[in-house]
């Protein structure tokens, strides 16, 4: 067992980087007095270097207390107040015991000491060690000489029973105390009844015992802390707390993650992360949203945040064959992690946070981390939910009658008279039928299936996790479409029994199976109510406005996807405080899509043979990080440093395949069977090469310090562009530390002021843009001749990094015992060197070029999160947090821009989200919109637009987290403020064939006058009469609306033990969770959602119904 | 500190941290390396294209890919009097009702452009390269130059006052403006007659898919027709018709065959079939989509054969409908059955004379020349009392001989100032200003220097 002293602490330290929940041994600021601890690193042989060797004459008596502990390694305690005035000792031993050294050197003195287990405590005769030197007491009892202790033995361990190795136990008074071993046991001697024992350790709560007279052996059961100051957070490299985080980091929970039934992690985040702006735009499995920390930093380079799962940089989405029905044809590669896996997610924000991820930090950093295993026993855990999906409301559509009447006023309206050729509608097809095309479409109830089991155990230093899900949905389509997710877990770690050398391997491995149908059906729910699918002879009707619908349901889109996670992470402490760590790790992600159009899906007016598409994504990273930590302490000032580089390779090929002129639709699925093929093969490879380091210090964990580096080189620059410099300093300053701020604001119980200025980058661009290459063209439209080659862009050399300056300012406070958490968040960053895909007129044989643009953005904006514990009884809890996030974006300058091509996109002293609109001046007499045409030419075109306002983002949510004994309540709502012009009105006219309009539209021009009481124009079939796309993005359309959205509700009810002992089951609870349960839409009436309008599927209602028990 | 100094002195191990340090020093003075990668096998660095005859002419055929890239061989059939496309919509139907404006983009004017930056770039590699032999480079060099005049030539005809680009630099040409018609032909003529001196008569493919001497002359005929230049429309279109590698294809139904003797320069495709036939012929002959205007049937003297071969009716309800049939294969064709979109052919060049010899007077040659054309087509000779009536009936000639033919028609009733005449009488009404398209807004937002076309703005 190992022994050494400590004293007295307050707070907590921070977990290291090198010892994950181990408290470091460190000194303190006791009293007036210092109190010195020599402490050694217990070395294997020093039992036999018990002898001393000293010759001092007149040199202070702590010289021979550090002699001892250099030369034996013993630990020496000792009040150097109590020595300040003893005289000088004068000894000459050679070989001597420690026993004769300290005999000869107290002899005469009014002190005793004592020997414990490597560990010499030295005090004063007679009276306890509590005694400052002024001799006033701190406890009045009078206690017998060291001779008459006791020793004591016990086990600290969590309410689980799982020990809890590396915890503080210490006597209150004496400030003599111990570790627990990795079997959380420990032993103290030198104890007398009536002591009180202090037992702590990070992230559980303090405990007291006061040591009976008889009692030798204690089972001490921490309980988790609800100090959230001292939650755990994970920065880039490393741990920290939330007490001395010097960043902007935020983070969800498993806890939060496993309440919402969703399939993508990302869904999970929406309006939970302060700053993070997650915009979904569909909710068919797959769908990629589009993700911003903190403002657009960029025009043209990516603004997604770097994902790293488990130390590995992972891609976060992929394109896909050019299907439609996820938006931007790009398919979220974070689909395929299971979300039961997840412990936590970490948002790197400010630059203190992200500067050490250099040129990739700019857009901030997500980091993912897995679940570990736990010690000491075999925990099994079974997850299972069931539930449904649909959509939560309809959009309330014109009738057939009502169809039927605005075709024939449309026609009207034009002077046309109908006639079967013209309106087949109203003379061919059926003008009373009447079919709901949002129930046939979009209005499934589908069923959704999640079972999760996980095992995890350990013994004393070898610890596992393992789980297997399996996770399915169907979608509210008509057909059998699903995604399914099978996903494995593993997590082994291991430490050395001298606690030095430890290491972790995880792995992932997941299947993703997309099975959907070509198109999202959605944007078909204008179907003409009249319409019919099959013709007279049961053949597909073709006829209508939109073809024939359910042939997408008969277009098989599959994606299987496969991704392996695999990271290995070793580290050895090379001398005490040093630890050297290797993270090595891979990840693979691939990818399988094939489209299949058989014939009989398709026109036969247009086609004689079906077509088939293949695409195979394969990605490929790897990475390599060799890092050096260290961590030391000294009086005061504890500091950490840590120094690495990484190497990392990222290959990606794509192999893309399309079939046509099949002999037959049963061969479809064989692309050799195909009369034509098209051929395309691309493989890219990044390389990425960087030192980095970080310096933390604080004084008196009053003081925060913290310098990061980094200097990156990535293949994607030219050569003399390579590489860059990167770095940031945060400081902060915990003024609650402070006695003065103590004594006067004593309500106030943690303040921090913390602040970070630096710089990282963005290199989000394609890969080997700075070179002038030539492509091969071998198939496709563009070969001639067999293969040809044909220069793939315009290159320019010159090319660099686009830098990120960020500046934060942060206020964070604690009140009532930290029960009430206030974290007030300023930021303002600006992002210059921009690097864009300059877009020119096509003259120069290229839309665009790779360029840096002399143009500076800037973000600036304040976060505010407010955690509160209301109430903590152990029958009743009630916590509530609360976020908040608003920026702004500027434009702030750009050198020239009217000579570029960006002169009317942007303007400067805007927003890039700046939204121009035609000034709309109303009706005219014949139901027709008049658009001002503010330049005067004479036509109306996109220069007569004026600014009208922007998209800046402006969100937040509350949830609350509710326990009654046995039952949990909890709930989100999350706010968006949604600016944008109305995304239901057509850009199509109203009155064409076979295409149904909302019911709100009846409200129509129908005759002159009518003008002054409706902004909706007369019906039209004549695409002529105005320009409806001008018109949609007119001034009139523009609304700003508040959206909130009960997103999620959770219920939960633990079984009582009594019911389950019999089963072996230790805990079960079952749970009722809802998805998107409510939203707030002033236009329900005619649009299915406020972000997604009527062209993509709207969020589900979900609601799931679950078991989870425990063995 | 000296205690911590001491501390660290006494228990580090001094030459593992020494060889940590080494390790990291070592793999981080690799970084440099590190991040120089290789190209990926799919592409290749321009200096590698022009270090080898073959990668040349990769490039060159790179050239002609983008050339027949172009959709220009359907909307101008709607511009013009020849094609209609049922349930028109957006820009199809705006393009049959000439009511085009800037905000659609027919895309000539990107493909045209791109077409001549890659040309731009092998003549500006040309003179820098080492390792070609003089023969290849003079043959590309000759090509790139016609190539770029083909490109201008249609740029001219469909936007009027385009920029003039001769250079790859994105420097010089990203922000050029516009330039006047005749500085545009002046640098076409002079590309034209440049290549004339570099290229041979002989085809460097038997098929011919890349250009000859011939196919210079042929579009120098065209180009000095258009441009009223009537003594060198005449001597450039003689040089191709004394040619005895050309003559005409007896049978209409072989004219656009792959090995067509008629044939000055065809766009070569993979599977022997063109996106002409694959557009304009239907699956289905019930369902025909794209429809010959009547009065382009009506143009049709009795008897003409290319009514017969080069027109297909519909079937059933659709039976009075006429879609176009000059290129009928759908799928894999190989063989002389094989069809390439044919760019220029020698009637053309008949034609060309033809009007040339009327404006100079010379009626009976020009009836000769004429009657070439005619009797291929199973028509007697023509009849004409003076010179313009000979012009007219040559026209109307050009109008049924070249329908659908890469929008020759559009082009033709634009040069000849007919366009608002003839198209307000077949469509009802034609804006003046629409016989040039509108440069798209989006190409205007990028280029503040480039003025949009009259009509299109104030």
């Amino acid at each position: 067992m190992q022994l050494s002293a400590l004293f007295p602490q307050k707070t907590k330290r921070p977990l290291s980087a090198t010892a994950k929940r181990s408290p470091q041994n460190r000194y303190r600021n006791w009293g007036p007095g210092l109190l010195f601890l020599l402490m050694s690193s217990v070395l294997a042989g020093a039992a036999s270097a018990q002898k001393v060797t000293l010759h001092l004459k007149d040199a202070p008596i702590q010289r021979v207390f550090k002699a001892i502990f250099r030369q034996t390694g013993y630990s020496v305690v000792f009040d150097e107040a109590l020595f300040a005035k003893e005289k000088p000792v004068t000894l000459d031993f050679k070989q001597a015991s420690i026993a004769a050294v300290l005999n000869s050197c107290l002899k005469d003195r009014p002190f005793t000491y004592q020997i414990s287990n490597r560990m010499i405590l030295i005090r004063k005769k007679e009276t306890r060690m509590g005694e400052d030197s002024s001799g006033k007491q701190t406890t009045p009892k009078i206690v017998p000489s060291a001779v008459g202790y006791l020793s004591l033995k016990g086990k600290v361990t969590d309410s689980l029973g799982n020990p809890l190795p590396g915890a503080t136990v210490r006597l209150g008074t004496m400030h003599l105390g111990t570790h627990t071993s990795t079997s959380g046991e420990f032993e103290l001697q030198a104890i007398h009844p009536g002591d009180e024992l202090i037992i702590s350790f990070v992230g559980f709560k303090e405990k007291r015992i006061v040591i009976g007279d008889n009692v030798r052996y204690y089972h001490i059961i921490l309980r988790p802390l609800e100090n959230l100051l001292d939650e755990m957070v994970i920065q880039g490299y490393g741990t920290t707390t939330r007490r001395f985080n010097l960043g902007s980091i935020s983070s969800v929970t498993k806890e939060e993650i496993e309440r919402q039934p969703v399939n993508n992690i990302l869904q999970a985040l929406e309006n939970r992360i302060p700053g993070m702006q997650i915009t979904p735009r569909g909710s068919i499995p797959g769908s990629a949203p589009d993700i911003k920390i903190r403002g657009t930093s960029s025009i043209a380079a990516g603004t997604a945040p770097l994902f790293i799962l488990d130390g590995i940089p992972i891609p976060e989405s992929q394109s896909t064959i050019g299907y439609q029905a996820l938006d931007n044809a790009n398919l979220s590669l974070l689909l395929d992690i299971n979300p039961a896996d997840i412990e936590s997610i970490d948002v790197l924000k400010d630059a203190d946070a992200t500067a050490i991820y250099g040129s990739r930090g700019a857009n901030g950093v997500v980091l993912i981390t897995t679940k570990r295993g736990k010690q000491d026993g075999l925990h099994v855990q079974l997850n299972a939910y069931t539930g449904t999906q649909k959509v939560p409301h309809f959009v309330d559509m014109m009738d057939v009658h009502e169809y039927n009447q605005m075709r024939r006023e449309a026609m009207a309206n034009d002077g046309i008279t109908p006639t079967a050729a013209n309106a087949p509608d109203l003379f061919d097809w059926d003008t009373t039928r009447e079919t709901n095309w949002q129930k046939m479409l979009i209005g499934k109830t589908s069923k959704t299936n999640d079972v999760n089991l996980s095992v995890s155990g350990g013994s004393e230093n070898t610890h596992f996790y393992l789980s297997s899900a399996y996770h399915n949905e169907g979608t509210v389509m008509p057909g059998d479409a699903d995604f399914s997710r099978r996903s494995f877990h593993g997590n082994l770690s291991h430490l050395s029994r001298d606690r030095r050398f430890s290491l972790n391997l995880s792995t992932t491995f997941e299947v993703g199976k997309l099975n959907l149908i070509q198109q999202d059906l959605t944007s078909f729910i204008n179907i003409a109510p009249s319409y019919t699918l099959y013709k007279e002879d049961g053949t597909p009707n073709w006829e209508g406005a939109r073809g024939f619908p359910l042939a997408y349901t008969m277009q098989p889109y599959a994606s299987n996807t496969q991704t392996y996670n695999g990271q290995f992470n070793i580290s050895y402490e090379l001398i005490k405080g040093l630890q050297l760590k290797l993270n090595a790790g891979f990840n693979n992600s691939i990818s399988d899509q094939s489209l299949k159009s058989p014939s009989y899906t398709l026109d036969p007016r247009y086609y004689s043979s079906g077509s088939l598409q293949l695409g195979n994504y394969n990605n490929y990273t790897w990475i390599l990080e060799p890092q050096a930590a260290y961590t030391k302490t000294w009086g005061v000032h504890h500091l950490k440093a840590l120094l690495g580089g990484t190497f990392q390779k990222s290959s990606s090929h794509v192999y893309n395949a399309t079939g046509q002129d099949f002999a037959s639709d049963a061969l479809i699925g064989d692309i050799a069977s195909a009369g034509t093929t098209t051929i395309s093969d691309r493989t890219s490879t990044y390389a990425y090469a960087s030192l980095f380091g970080r310096l933390t210090y604080d004084y008196r964990e009053q003081y925060l310090a913290n310098i990061s580096f980094r200097r990156d080189g990535s293949s994607k620059f030219g050569p003399g562009k390579r590489f860059g410099n990167f770095g940031a300093m945060g400081l902060g300053w915990i003024f609650t530390q402070q006695p003065a701020v103590k004594a006067s604001l004593p309500w106030l119980s943690f303040g921090k002021l913390r602040g970070s200025y630096g710089v990282s980058g963005n290199d989000q661009i394609d890969d080997y843009g700075y070179l002038s290459v030539y492509s091969s063209s071998s198939t496709g439209s563009l070969s001639y001749d067999g293969p040809s080659l044909l220069p793939s862009r315009l290159a320019n050399p010159d090319y660099s990094w686009e830098e990120t300056w960020k500046f934060d300012a942060a206020l964070e406070l604690g009140f009532i015992r930290n029960r009430l958490l206030l974290t007030v968040d300023y930021f303002q960053n600006r992002s210059s060197n921009q690097l864009v895909s300059y877009a020119l007129s096509p003259q120069s044989g290229f839309s665009s070029y790779q360029a840096n643009l002399p143009a500076t953005i800037q973000n600036r904006g304040l976060e505010i999160e407010l955690t509160s514990q209301n109430i903590d009884r152990p029958t009743f809890s009630w916590k509530t947090s609360l976020s908040l996030s608003k920026s702004k974006n500027v434009l702030l300058k750009f050198k020239d821009i009217e000579n570029t091509s960006y002169y009317s996109m942007y303007e400067v002293g805007r927003s890039l989200g700046l939204r121009m609109a035609y000034v709309y001046q109303g009706l005219n007499d014949k139901g027709v919109p008049v658009l001002e045409d503010l330049n005067e030419d004479g036509t109306i075109n996109s220069l007569d637009r004026k600014f009208i306002g922007d998209s800046d983002p402006f969100f937040g949510g509350m949830s609350n987290d509710i326990r009654i004994k046995d039952f949990s309540l909890s709930f989100f709502i999350a706010y968006t403020r949604v600016s944008n012009f109305n995304n239901i009105i057509p850009a199509s006219r109203l009155g064409v064939l076979g295409t149904n309009n909302p019911a709100f539209f009846l409200d129509r021009w129908q005759k002159a006058g009518d003008e002054h009481g409706t902004d909706i124009p007369a019906f039209t079939t004549k695409s002529s009469t105005y320009n409806a796309r001008f018109f949609s993005q007119s001034d009139v359309w523009w609304e700003s609306n508040n959206i909130f959205r009960l997103s999620n509700v959770s219920l939960s009810y633990e079984l009582p033990p009594a019911a389950l002992s019999f089963l072996k089951i230790s805990s079960a609870k079952v749970y009722i969770n809802g998805q998107n349960l409510l939203v707030t839409d002033p236009h329900k009436s005619y649009r299915l959602d406020p972000l997604t309008g009527n062209t993509a599927l709207p969020p589900l209602r979900t609601f799931v119904l679950g078991l989870n028990c425990s063995f | 500190m000296k205690f911590i100094y001491n501390h660290l002195c006494q228990r580090l191990w001094r030459s593992r941290l020494i060889l940590a340090v080494f390790i990291l020093v070592l793999g981080l003075s690799a970084c440099s390396k590190f991040v120089d990668l290789a190209l990926p096998p799919d592409k290749i660095a321009a200096e590698t294209v022009f270090a080898s005859d073959n990668s040349l002419i990769s490039a060159l055929n790179g050239v002609y890919g983008t050339i027949s890239n172009s959709t220009d061989f359907i909307t101008p059939a709607y511009f013009a009097d020849e094609l209609t496309f049922v349930n028109a919509s957006g820009s199809t139907l705006d393009a049959q009702q000439n009511s085009y404006s800037a905000e659609t983009d027919y895309q000539y004017f990107t493909n045209y452009y791109r077409a001549i930056y890659e040309a731009n770039a092998i003549l500006d590699a040309l003179p820098k390269s080492t390792g070609l032999s003089a023969p290849v480079i003079a043959q590309a060099r000759g090509e790139s130059l016609f190539l770029r005049a083909f490109a201008y030539f249609k740029l001219v005809n469909f936007y009027g006052t385009v920029p003039l680009i001769q250079s790859p630099d994105v420097a010089k040409s990203a922000l050029k403006g516009n330039t006047s018609i005749d500085s545009l032909y002046t640098a076409i003529i002079k590309d034209l007659t440049d290549a004339d001196s570099l290229l041979t008569d002989t085809y460097p493919k038997s098929t011919r898919i890349r250009v000859n001497r011939g196919a210079v002359n042929a579009l120098l005929a065209k180009v000095c027709l258009y441009r009223g230049n009537w003594p060198d429309a005449v001597s450039a279109a003689t040089a191709v018709l004394n040619d005895p590698q050309y003559r005409l294809e007896s049978d209409p139904n072989m004219v656009f065959k792959s090995g067509s003797p008629e044939t000055i320069w065809q766009l070569w495709n993979p599977n022997g079939y063109t996106s002409v036939a694959g557009t304009f012929v239907p699956v289905n002959t019930a369902a025909v989509f794209y429809r010959i205007r009547p009065g382009l049937i009506a143009a049709f003297e009795p008897g003409d054969l290319r009514l017969q071969d080069w027109i297909r009716q519909g079937t059933g309800e659709a039976d009075t409908l006429y879609y176009p049939y000059k290129y009928r294969n759908k799928s894999l064709t190989t063989g002389t059955d094989a069809e390439y979109l044919v760019v220029s052919r020698l009637s053309e060049q008949y034609l060309i004379r033809a009007e040339a010899l009327a404006q100079l007077d010379q009626l009976s040659q020009s009836k000769a020349d004429l009657d070439q054309v005619r009797v291929r087509a199973g028509l007697d000779a023509v009849v004409a009392s003076d010179k313009n009536a000979l012009i007219s009936a040559i026209w109307k000639e050009r109008q049924t001989e070249l329908m659908f033919e890469n929008g020759d028609r559009w082009f033709d009733l634009n040069r000849t100032g007919r366009a608002a005449s003839v198209l307000k009488a077949a469509k009802g009404s034609f804006p003046d200003y629409a016989v040039l398209l509108p440069f798209p807004t989006d190409i205007l937002l990028h280029n503040p220097n480039l003025n949009q076309n009259e009509g299109y703005k104030k």
